[in-house]
């Protein structure tokens, strides 16, 4: 199995990350020669299912540890943009 | 040789040396030092370092000194101090403060240290060398043309040269026993579970543990005693039950060499050389060297390579550009995601979220990540199994001593296959320790590595007290 142009793209796109395309070759490149490395598991038999199954949720009580507002002060000091007490954010569509 | 901790805390203790002086002392080898070198991105503010010395002078007159109580330390840039820079070495951060206190920091301070300075490192602890920092490389304190390893190379680096007497960094797969190999010094990877992540930003979450570094195995040991615990804030962390249980039986002096998996291409001669000298000396002090085999061992490096950016993936998604960090406005707001993840993340962290996205990606889902934790769950199995025989794992640390700086940059597949040995104590969540074996011709510190069964730190430290004597 080797990775495409086409899924790099793609997978940039889910990323949310560009690639320029004087990037591109060499990180097509790259992924291509780690992707083959790792390709050595797809052959691994064996069932996920049990793996799972040994795994469980840990949970703490569901009660209120917090005064309301007692970090939102300090949280917001390090968002790029607020107005009045919001986070701000570009317009979702244009 | 430089005072142990118990040493220094003798002097602090009875009044023949003072905190403001054993801190000034260090500073005064970092401010000579650390311009060449560049371990440290930055010093803590003068008002925590002089809070903690007040606090430091109060707990010896009050008598509830700690023996890192007036000790100066070096955290990695990726542990959370309030009030104080924390950068990850990333772009992204470059002007994040942190907002509350790691768990690790919590304890460090209740203990009276000395927060110090926050240490170089790869960007988002992803690399082998600190090449990746966004801030520049650290060089080896004993060539400065090679790497001081990574990713806690600056961690290791500012111990190496004396900057403090301990610091800590974070260890993913190999991050802290790689650069301590390389730095001659020693670090330590603990069970998974045994010190808390709360405060550690995150990359790999099923991988991830904070350690010490030091100069001796007796002052890792102190470190370790300090921040490990079970704490609340980590949903991973061990009860106090699930710790360090001890099947009664004494140490059977008996180290396994999984020599099949050791003897490769692209070893270096000398450190097979210099491992195989180490056993001997071993053998010749009583312990019995036993030859083993590991059948998943050989596809821990591929396991890793899919979980670990796996991970990175998802754990990455939050630097988003809106709530904290670097932010570029984009024309929408999807947009602005991806102007701000693209100026911010340097190369390699994009090329593992890439990796991670693609394997965790429709249709390589379960050829990629479910093979993965299958592997994982088999060599998990072979490590208990293992364990029953022996009381540690030996290999090198490292297949090669540090490399030169450059050397690797170009090729990321032949910085992850350095990686080899470290890899597998992350898979199975066992504690491993890193200790200085000797040079190289050209003077390069070489790692031993010693692996112990889950929650068996105290093998490593008998065991690794007894190999430094050697």
């Amino acid at each position: 199995m080797s990775i495409t142009l086409e899924e790099l793209d793609n997978i940039s796109t889910l990323a949310r990350i560009d690639i320029t395309s004087v990037e591109k070759p060499k990180m097509l490149a790259d992924m291509q020669a780690i992707v083959e490395y790792i390709s050595e598991i797809n052959s691994v038999k064996g069932s996920v299912d049990t793996i799972i199954n040994s795994h469980h949720n840990i949970t703490r009580e569901d009660v209120v540890t917090h005064t309301t507002g007692d970090t939102t002060e300090v949280l917001l000091s390090e968002a790029p943009s607020i107005e009045n007490g919001y986070v701000k954010v570009e317009q979702v569509f244009k | 040789m430089q005072k142990t901790l118990k040493q220094l805390h003798e002097e602090l203790k009875s009044g023949t040396l003072t905190v403001d002086d054993l801190v000034s002392s260090y500073k005064k080898v970092i401010n000579e030092k650390d311009g060449e070198i560049h371990a440290l991105l930055g010093m803590y503010s003068d008002s925590l370092v002089a809070s903690q010395i007040t606090k430091a002078k109060e707990m010896f007159a009050n008598g509830t000194a700690t023996v890192l109580t007036g000790i100066p330390i070096v955290l990695k840039d990726n542990i959370l101090v309030k009030g104080e820079y924390a950068t990850g070495a990333s772009k992204i951060l470059e002007n994040y403060v942190a907002t509350y206190d790691a768990t690790v920091v919590t304890r460090l301070k209740e203990a009276g240290a000395i927060l110090l300075a926050r240490a170089n490192m790869d960007e988002f602890a992803m690399g082998g060398s600190t090449e990746n920092s966004a801030f520049g490389v650290t060089k080896n304190p004993y060539d400065l043309t090679k790497v001081s390893g990574g990713s806690s190379g600056g961690s290791a680096a500012v111990v190496a040269y004396g900057g403090v007497p301990v610091s800590l960094g974070s260890d993913t797969g190999g991050s802290i026993r790689q650069p301590a190999s390389f730095c001659g010094v020693v670090g330590l990877k603990t069970t998974y579970g045994d010190v808390s992540r709360y405060g550690l930003m995150a990359m790999g979450s099923s991988l991830d543990q904070i350690g010490p570094f030091g100069k001796s195995v007796e002052d890792v040991e102190e470190v370790y005693k300090i921040i490990s615990g079970y704490d609340v804030h980590d949903s991973t962390s061990l009860k106090d039950g699930e710790r360090g249980i001890k099947n009664e039986e004494q140490i059977k002096k008996v180290i396994g060499v999984p020599r099949d998996f050791i003897n490769r291409d692209g070893i270096d001669k000398e450190v097979i050389t210099n491992f195989n000298e180490s056993l001997e000396k071993l053998k010749k002090s009583g312990y019995l060297i036993k030859d083993i085999t590991i059948p998943n061992l050989e596809k821990a490096l591929s396991v890793y390579y899919i979980i670990m950016p796996a991970e990175v993936s998802s754990n990455l998604a939050r630097y988003d550009g809106i709530r904290y960090g670097l932010s570029r406005g984009g024309e929408t707001s999807i947009r602005s995601y991806f102007e701000s993840r693209t100026a911010g993340f340097g190369e390699e962290v994009r090329r593992r979220i890439l990796l991670g996205t693609y394997v965790l990606s429709s249709g390589y889902y379960d050829a990629y990540y479910n093979k993965a934790n299958i592997v994982r769950a088999m060599l998990t199995e072979e490590f208990v199994k293992i364990f029953k025989d022996v009381d540690v794992i030996a290999t090198p640390t490292s297949p090669v001593p540090a490399f030169g700086i450059g050397e690797k940059t170009k090729d990321p597949l032949a910085m992850y296959l350095a990686d080899i040995f470290t890899v597998p104590a992350n898979i199975v969540g066992v504690p491993a320790i890193s200790i200085p074996s000797g040079k190289t011709e050209k003077g390069l510190p070489f790692g031993m590595q010693f692996t112990a069964a889950h929650t068996r730190e105290d093998v490593l430290f008998t065991i690794g007290k007894d190999f430094e004597k050697l």
